[in-house]
């Protein structure tokens, strides 16, 4: 079977950090925290009442129509077309994209119209536009891209899973290049979801810390361009990153808790090891998934206390919470942004360490360090754990 | 690369028994019609359900008892599926590829009742964690004790052959041994309501779930491309559907469609396909995803009676199609 190298040849990330992958980096190296009260609709009985927002200016310049759309399609628009743009248009093997919730705002509309009892204009809109795959529909044709789409939804591990398939899809050679990533805009619903299972909190986020009481949302939008390392030098594209091994695992242990004793994350963060052909102790850097909730930060503190010890450990939801469906690839493009600037991002919002966590984190403030070999983690509801293997080249 | 079907299990408004249920719709019989009403408006929609009876049975197992109708038919339509083909080794080398339209939409339009009628603060944490797209293919995985690759495809009805192509590339790569292909979809008002808004009406909407077993060895082969294909226009849509047949069947004739029609005005995109006719939509209603893979079985099940080659054409309602072929 082929084994070609795959490499980031385009990136585009819309994230409460900033509307663009410079002010991102630049938000991310100066560990700004971009948490803000929830503006969307009301949290006041709430105990959790921030959440990471994204800045929306309700339309995307140079696409009028944008102002129509689902905030998650404007999302997705700004973040594709920043990754095409050293592509320009072109014709992508497949489009394979992650989000939990798509654009539920328009679902919650088409609900809310029965109960005002008021028959909308915008029905049939609501329900055409409200289906995941449909931002990513209005990013594709806003830009002139025809390509078939494939939703991953593995709940919060899902935007490294739709990395991680689209990197198969191209190391095996059966796609040349794939444009993936993931979205997922902040939603009444989602947010009541989480704070009816008593996993926001009304403080801070605090990854790994001993105090932490949970985490808040965040939402935003990455997407990347994924080709061969022959096919991106034969065009004279930059390669931003090298995607070099990607590992997956089920842990079966509950619908909505890891199970403790790490398993899930160490095998995945292992077979994501083993597919790059890396020793655990050359991984400079982990972006974990690090929500702040009491068991996945327990659980994945043993599974990377068990896999890189020696690794320095970052979960950057302190600054911009969790984007669920987006995380995983807006974590990996922090991932290949730091590495490009020469830092390791920060874990913001930690004071006590956790004397069942010892591991080194990059506490508060970023950390000068050009990380060569990184990983990024991402655990989800029912059981789902994705790592991807990220290098420079 | 073609990969081999060695099981089928289905949970259908016909009933769960595969030749049963087989027979049935050979010999044109349709599922029974009940009415879901929206209860703001009273708007009644004609739908095919799955019997309750099916339901109780299910809900005996410890990890379904709260869960939604979705991951009941799910995961009684994997377990059957895995019978079927006497697969009873470990489930190390087993992969699980879920395909769904709508998902858990019954569990998540009472979810958002209690926030929408009381706030955000007002949510049951018993019913969210079942909202969320992949919660069936987590309670199938529990079932069969998967540890290995397991996601969820979410699409028109393209999911149900996106997630076979996606399995053949499983296999292809040695990523698994076997990989499970689930694809299942409930019934609810607000979706009736809402496909009818939208102006999409089939004959009858409906639910259920389907799975196969899919592995390298055996005689009932399945192949489809890699990825779907786009269309804006009907006329577009039966040309590019005509294109992937080609390219499919090269030049053998199919002796059976397994046509996905619905009586949509998207059935004009198959309507010229070649091959004796079987509609199984007709039977047992629209299912989306579900009714994808209905129709995979079916073509499964002709081929395990007669040699030959089943077309399997799948358009989907958000401007994607595809097609498979089962051969033997």
């Amino acid at each position: 079977m082929s084994r070609r190298r795959v490499v980031v040849s385009g990136m585009g990330c819309v994230s409460p950090l900033g509307s663009n992958c410079t002010e991102t980096t630049e938000a991310l190296r100066e560990a700004r925290d971009c948490v803000t009260p929830v503006r969307a609709f009301d949290v006041s009985q709430c105990k959790c009442r921030t959440a990471g927002q994204v800045d929306d200016p309700g339309g995307v310049e140079g696409f009028p129509r944008s102002r129509r759309w689902n905030p998650a399609s404007r999302m997705m628009l700004a973040a594709t077309l920043e990754a095409i743009v050293p592509h320009g248009r072109f014709t992508p093997d497949a489009v394979i994209i992650a989000t939990t919730s798509g654009g539920m705002t328009f679902g919650e509309n088409f609900y809310r119209m029965f109960l005002h009892g008021e028959r909308s204009p915008q029905a049939a809109r609501w329900v055409r536009e409200y289906v995941p795959q449909q931002p990513v529909r209005d990013a594709l044709d806003a830009l002139g891209v025809e390509a078939p789409i494939r939703i991953v939804s593995n709940a919060c591990a899902s935007g490294t899973n739709a990395i991680g398939a689209a990197f198969h899809l191209i190391r095996s050679g059966r796609a040349e290049r794939v444009l993936c990533g993931g979205y997922d805009a902040l939603c009444e619903l989602v947010f009541a979801g989480f704070s009816s299972l008593q996993a926001a909190t009304g403080d801070k986020c605090r990854p790994f810390d001993a105090g932490r009481t949970g985490l808040v949302l965040g939402e935003g939008a990455a997407v990347f361009v994924l080709e061969s390392l022959d096919s991106a030098r034969a065009a004279g594209r930059e390669i931003l990153a090298e995607v070099a091994g990607y590992g997956a695992a089920n842990d079966n242990f509950h619908l909505t808790q890891p199970n403790p004793d790490g398993s899930g994350p160490r095998a995945s963060m292992e077979s994501a090891l083993a597919d790059a052909g890396w020793s655990a102790d050359s991984v400079d850097y982990v972006n974990a998934h690090g929500t702040a909730t009491t068991f996945n930060d327990a659980c994945e503190a043993r599974a990377l206390a068990a896999t890189c010890p020696q690794a320095a450990i970052s979960s950057t939801k302190g600054q911009m919470g969790h984007s669920l469906g987006a995380a995983g690839a807006i974590e990996a493009a922090f991932c290949v942004l730091a590495m490009r600037a020469g830092f390791l991002p920060a874990n913001l919002n930690f004071r006590t360490p956790d004397p069942d966590v010892a591991l080194d984190i990059v506490a508060n403030t970023t950390r000068p360090h050009a990380a060569r070999r990184v990983l990024s983690n991402s655990l989800g509801f029912g059981g789902s754990n994705a790592t991807l293997a990220l290098a420079t080249l | 690369m073609s990969v081999a079907v060695q099981g089928c299990g289905w949970v259908t408004p016909l009933g769960r028994d595969l030749q049963g249920v087989w027979t049935a719709l050979k010999n044109g019989i349709s599922a029974p019609v009940s009415e879901l009403k929206n209860p703001f408006t009273g708007t009644p929609h004609a739908v095919r359900r799955v019997d309750e009876q099916f339901f109780s049975d299910t809900a005996r197992q410890p990890r379904l008892r709260r869960s939604s109708a979705i991951s009941h038919m799910a995961v009684a339509a994997a377990m059957d599926a895995c019978r079927d083909a006497d697969h009873t080794a470990g489930n190390d080398r087993l992969a699980l590829l879920f395909a769904t339209t709508n998902g858990g939409v019954i569990y998540t339009r009472r979810f958002f009742a209690d926030v929408a009628e009381r706030g955000a603060h007002s949510g049951s944490p018993l019913l969210f964690p079942e909202t969320v797209y992949n919660a069936p293919a987590s309670h199938v995985a529990a079932a069969l004790g998967i540890a290995g690759t397991v996601s969820t495809m979410v699409n028109d009805a393209t999911a149900g052959i996106d997630a076979v192509a996606a399995a053949i590339e499983l296999l292809e790569s040695d990523a698994c041994d076997r990989c499970l292909v689930v694809a299942a979809e409930e019934a609810d008002w607000i979706i009736c309501d809402g496909y009818a808004t939208w102006n999409y009406r089939p004959v009858i909407f409906s639910e259920g779930a389907g799975a196969l077993l899919l592995g390298r060895d055996g005689d009932v082969r399945i192949d489809c491309p890699p990825t779907c294909r786009t269309y804006r226009t009907i006329p577009d849509g039966r040309r590019a559907m005509k294109d992937v047949v080609a390219r499919l069947c090269g030049d053998r004739t199919p002796d059976l469609l397994i046509s996905p029609a619905s009586g949509t005005r998207f059935d004009g995109i198959v309507s010229e396909l070649p091959g004796h006719l079987l509609q199984p939509g007709q039977a047992l209603g629209e299912a989306f995803a579900a009714s994808t893979v209905f129709q995979l079985i079916c073509g499964v099940l002709a081929r395990r009676e007669t040699p030959g080659l089943s077309l399997v054409p799948v358009v989907g309602l958000h401007g994607q199609l595809s097609a498979a072929t089962i051969t033997r």
